[in-house]
């Protein structure tokens, strides 16, 4: 009885958390139907037309798509060295460790603008890169690796290091035992990270703003549009679109899980 | 350094035919170890963020002369944010400096920020139990559906906040409706408050994660073995699952207490006449009032007190622990 | 100290070459250094994706415009999208602040849009150059007027070619706001308080103030003027409910019946009226002119960007302009076929005169700049 009631009422926060969530950003679609160029109350009337205008503007579907790109290579670079670095700070007794790892929190504290001219000057004028959706994504890099290494130091700390030092013993080599053994252990670290840093960059407007080119990501597009709020409600009716086809996908994703977990569970046991 | 060294090893050890003697000293040496798997990381962040952080750090002794600059060394920036003078008092706090205008904007960049992460953090710990110990099969689903709000453009988010609590807002729509009031209510938006809610839904799903993830490696048979001994539910959360899962709380006080100190955007949005922060003189001087090396000199400003109090931060966190230790 | 002298000589060598050639100079330093490091590395393998796409054959675009959004539209261009069968590259800003930082810090466009208060500092900044106006075929039709205008012409030579203009001003609603005698006081009228909204930039408040305080020099205040400025600056605060910075803000506040009175800019004002609202303006007028600057370190072909420039003043784009944008275009043709209903909806039936009889956005001094940005920023904080 007890435990019911402790589960209900754990459950019922986790609702209101996601009510708390999703409650101001389900307001987008209503307003993506509203006949108004304005995010206001009272209602206008029923519209499809920013679907429309939405499907026509060549210019934010391609700034969408850069900003998938950026997002996800940078979730899977900044996941990889956060990962890398959180093992060797976490395993090995390294002379100047607590220094390494506040030199690689460094980038949560700089102001992004510093950042975004900084960079932007190391790669004109010290390497002369041609700025594009990669100078975007080093930049990015940069302030998601430090949201990488918090979350994976906090996942791998205090696991039993005798896993791996078991599975070397056993012959595994380095990178079986990468593979095998700390990557498992990781994995919803792993996740988290990969989760932030794709949240990250898809949000990010001032360093791309100074790192991109000719290419525009789609937070940039969106500050840009901001001169002319005509042009607003085509972009509410992206973001409905890019929230209902994310959690289309993610429940999607979820159902085919389950249904591998079940089929493979004869064969397992 | 470690980088310089690192860097052409990383080379070697990639390559399938190791000669036996490097091998062995690799298996030796943690430290070796340790640093080549740094390298890559250490490489990005030397070329991105070390040479940029220098000068930053050289900048802020330089001089803006119109759009010039005047390489002489000097500490004219750093006497320019701490310069004795008459000052102004702040919330009842005295500020006796010439320009007192960085240091109080920075104590309240500084306060705003505590706030919000202390609000942030309390109400996610419950949120990351909840998907570590009862989303038993859901919880990469979970995970994901907190973060799927935020793949809607941020700007967009803030505006959705504007129509929640603003004059014609669905809160002020809502109690007029049920005649709980008669006017619009005007101090929902445009306040500090408002700057938190809307901080609190930006960074509520990045301070869940790092505490479900550390909350999720906790050895389940931990917790069999306090309530075997006969803790209570309560005693056991206390003694065995809070400390255990501290790491991730830290990562995550840490996570959103930094970047929000030198954010200016939000309350620039929500924040009304009230919204200017320290965040805001930064990225002016290197915006429109054009003076990098003051830019450069308040943000090293600002990051010493960030990292200040991080360190005390941490330094109490840790005598907790190792007192919780000891009982 | 050596660090300081090796940058104190390059400066008296390259005296006239601003900050740049600081950057420069400290760019040369650390690139020798992080060469030796990245050819140990080996991680000039990195970089190599990122290397530059060769010069492109002839007849195609090859220029890059760093421009506000919503300007890159081919109809405002079609003589050069003719020619060179496409539009040139653009990149984006919406703060030329920000623009002008992003030049000095090394990304180099051959054409940038800045407005006449802002040209002298660009010039100073050595982002641009003079433009040789007889490789304009049509510059004779731009409206002479415009060259008259604060700022256009600096030492005799142009760095601008004048294009879009238009006026700012500030605006109520007589539903929320019945003002009697409507004044430009009513930004700082204690009774309105939370009830208007300034905008945030600096040129702005300096006009806007100037001319409550009942300065002189709206834009080169006395010690005197600059004291009242910031009295009215400090009311003007108080007042508003929030001091806007991007014109959908302040028309999404409008338009929920939010605020009754503001600064706003007359496309944000042809909006509003669209959308059912009834606003008044208040005198004066506010006018401003924008305009294209040659870049000095541009990339691309110079006879694309001057033929960009001369399509640019195309009536046939003119009009396109006029009807998308609201704002009034330098060629007097572009106006013949435009409906007169909408000059006068956009405040533009006659552009030359509202530019005259208004309070002209005039650059404000360096020195004094500066000042006003601290003072400005000291009020803003509450101080």
């Amino acid at each position: 009885m007890k435990r019911a009631m402790h589960l209900n009422l754990l459950g019922v926060y986790a609702i209101f958390i996601v009510a708390l969530l999703y409650g101001p950003v389900l307001l987008l679609p209503m307003f993506s139907f509203n006949d108004s160029i304005y995010i206001a109350f009272p209602l206008k009337g029923f519209t499809t037309k920013w679907y429309q205008e939405m499907a026509t503007n060549s210019a934010l579907l391609a700034a969408l798509m850069n900003s998938l790109k950026v997002g996800i290579g940078v979730a899977i670079v900044s996941t990889v060295l956060g990962l890398t670095a959180a093992k060797a700070v976490i395993r090995h007794r390294l002379p100047g460790k607590t220094q390494i790892v506040g030199m690689i929190m460094l980038p949560l504290l700089l102001p992004s603008l510093f950042l975004g001219i900084a960079l932007l000057i190391i790669l004109r004028k010290v390497f002369s890169v041609d700025l594009s959706l990669w100078t975007i994504g080093a930049g990015h890099v940069l302030i998601c690796m430090p949201f990488s290494m918090l979350i994976l130091i906090a996942r791998l700390e205090g696991f039993d290091k005798s896993l791996e030092e078991a599975s070397l013993d056993l012959g595994e080599n380095a990178w079986g035992t990468f593979w095998h053994v700390t990557f498992p252990l990781a994995l919803p670290g792993v996740i988290s990270s990969l989760l932030l840093s794709f949240t990250t960059s898809l949000d990010e407007f001032v360093i791309a703003f100074f790192l991109g080119g000719n290419d525009t990501t789609l937070p940039l597009f969106i500050w840009s549009q901001l001169r002319f709020p005509a042009k607003l409600p085509g972009v509410l009716a992206l973001g409905s679109c890019i929230l209902v086809l994310s959690i289309v996908i993610v429940v999607l994703a979820e159902v085919v899980r389950r249904r591998g977990v079940q089929s493979s569970k004869p064969t397992v046991f | 350094m470690a980088s310089v060294t690192g860097g052409p090893l990383v080379g070697h050890a990639r390559s399938r035919p190791l000669s036996q003697r490097f091998r062995a000293l690799l298996l030796r040496s943690e430290a070796l170890r340790g640093y080549i798997l740094l390298t890559p990381t250490l490489l990005v962040m030397f070329l991105l963020l070390v040479v940029p952080l220098c000068g930053m750090i050289a900048f802020s002794f330089f001089t803006q002369v119109y759009f010039d600059i005047d390489f002489t060394l000097t500490l004219k920036n750093y006497w320019s944010i701490i310069k004795p003078g008459a000052g102004n008092t702040y919330l009842g706090i005295p500020f006796p400096f010439e320009t007192p205008v960085y240091t109080i904007l920075l104590v309240k960049s500084l306060l705003m920020s505590l706030v919000a992460t202390s609000v942030i953090v309390l109400m996610a710990y419950p949120m990351a139990y909840f998907i570590a110990f009862r989303a038993t099969n859901h919880k990469f689903l979970w995970l994901v559906l907190i973060t799927v709000p935020l793949w809607t453009s941020y700007l967009l988010r803030v505006f959705a906040w504007k129509v929640i609590l603003g004059h014609n807002g669905v809160l002020n729509s809502g109690l007029i409706s049920i005649g709980v009031i008669e006017e619009p209510l005007g101090f929902l938006l445009y306040n500090p408050a408002a700057v938190i809610i809307t901080l609190t839904h930006a960074w509520l799903a990045f301070a869940i994660l790092p505490i479900y993830v550390s909350l999720e490696k906790i050895d389940r048979s931990l917790l069999e073995a306090a309530t075997d001994l006969g803790d209570s539910k309560l005693i056991r959360f206390l003694r065995v699952t809070l400390p255990l899962s501290l790491p991730g709380v830290i990562s995550s006080a840490l996570m959103v207490f930094i970047p929000t100190v030198g954010d200016y955007v939000t309350p620039a949005q929500v924040g009304g006449t009230s919204g200017i922060m320290i965040g805001t003189i930064i990225q002016r001087q290197f915006g429109a009032a054009n003076n990098w090396p003051l830019g450069s000199a308040l943000s090293i400003f600002m990051m010493l007190a960030v990292t200040a109090i991080v360190c005390l931060f941490l330094w109490g966190v840790g005598n907790d622990r190792i007192k919780a230790r000891g009982a | 100290m050596t660090m300081s002298s090796i940058h104190g000589r390059v400066m008296l060598e390259q005296p006239p070459e601003t900050a740049t050639a600081g950057y420069l100079a400290a760019g040369a330093l650390t690139r020798r250094e992080l060469g030796k490091l990245m050819a140990g590395a080996g991680l000039t393998m990195v970089a190599m994706p990122l290397v530059t796409r060769d010069a492109e054959a002839e007849a195609t675009p090859n220029l890059t415009i760093l421009e506000w959004n919503g300007y890159e539209a081919p109809e405002f261009h079609p003589e050069y999208a003719k020619k060179y069968s496409g539009s040139p590259s653009y990149s984006f800003f919406s703060d030329e602040e920000e623009a002008l930082q992003k030049i000095l810090a090394g990304f180099n466009p051959d054409l940038s849009h800045p407005c006449t208060a802002s040209i002298r500092r660009w010039k100073d900044a050595g982002a641009i150059k003079p433009i040789d106006t007889k490789r304009i075929e049509r510059w004779g039709e731009i409206m002479p007027e415009l060259f008259s205008a604060k700022g256009m012409v600096i030492d005799g030579e142009h760095y601008m070619m004048p294009w879009d203009f238009g006026f700012s001003q500030i605006v109520y609603n007589p539903d929320i706001l019945p003002l009697d005698k409507p004044t430009y006081g009513v930004m700082v009228d204690e009774a309105y308080a939370g009830k208007v909204s300034m905008n945030s930039q600096l040129d702005v408040v300096v006009a806007v103030g100037g001319i409550i305080a009942g300065n002189k020099n709206i834009f080169d205040p006395s010690d005197a003027e600059i004291d009242r400025l910031v009295e009215v600056w400090r009311q003007m605060v108080k007042t508003s409910r929030f001091l806007w910075s991007d014109a959908t803000e302040i028309e999404q506040a409008m338009a929920s019946k939010e605020i009754g009175a503001a600064y706003l800019w007359t496309s944000s004002l042809a909006a509003l009226r669209k959308q059912g609202l009834r606003l008044e303006v208040i005198p004066p007028l506010l006018p401003w002119i924008c305009g294209f600057v040659i870049n000095t370190k541009g990339p691309g072909d110079e006879q694309q960007a001057y033929d960009y420039l001369n399509a640019m003043l195309d009536p046939v784009g003119g009009k396109a302009s006029i009807l998308a944008n609201s704002y009034a275009h330098p060629n007097p043709e572009s106006y013949v076929s435009v409906d007169k209903v909408h000059l006068r909806s956009y405040g533009i039936e006659d552009p030359i005169a509202s530019l005259k009889e208004g309070i002209f956005f005039d650059e404000i001094p360096a020195a004094k700049r500066e000042k006003l940005i601290a003072l400005w920023d000291k009020v803003r904080a509450g101080l």
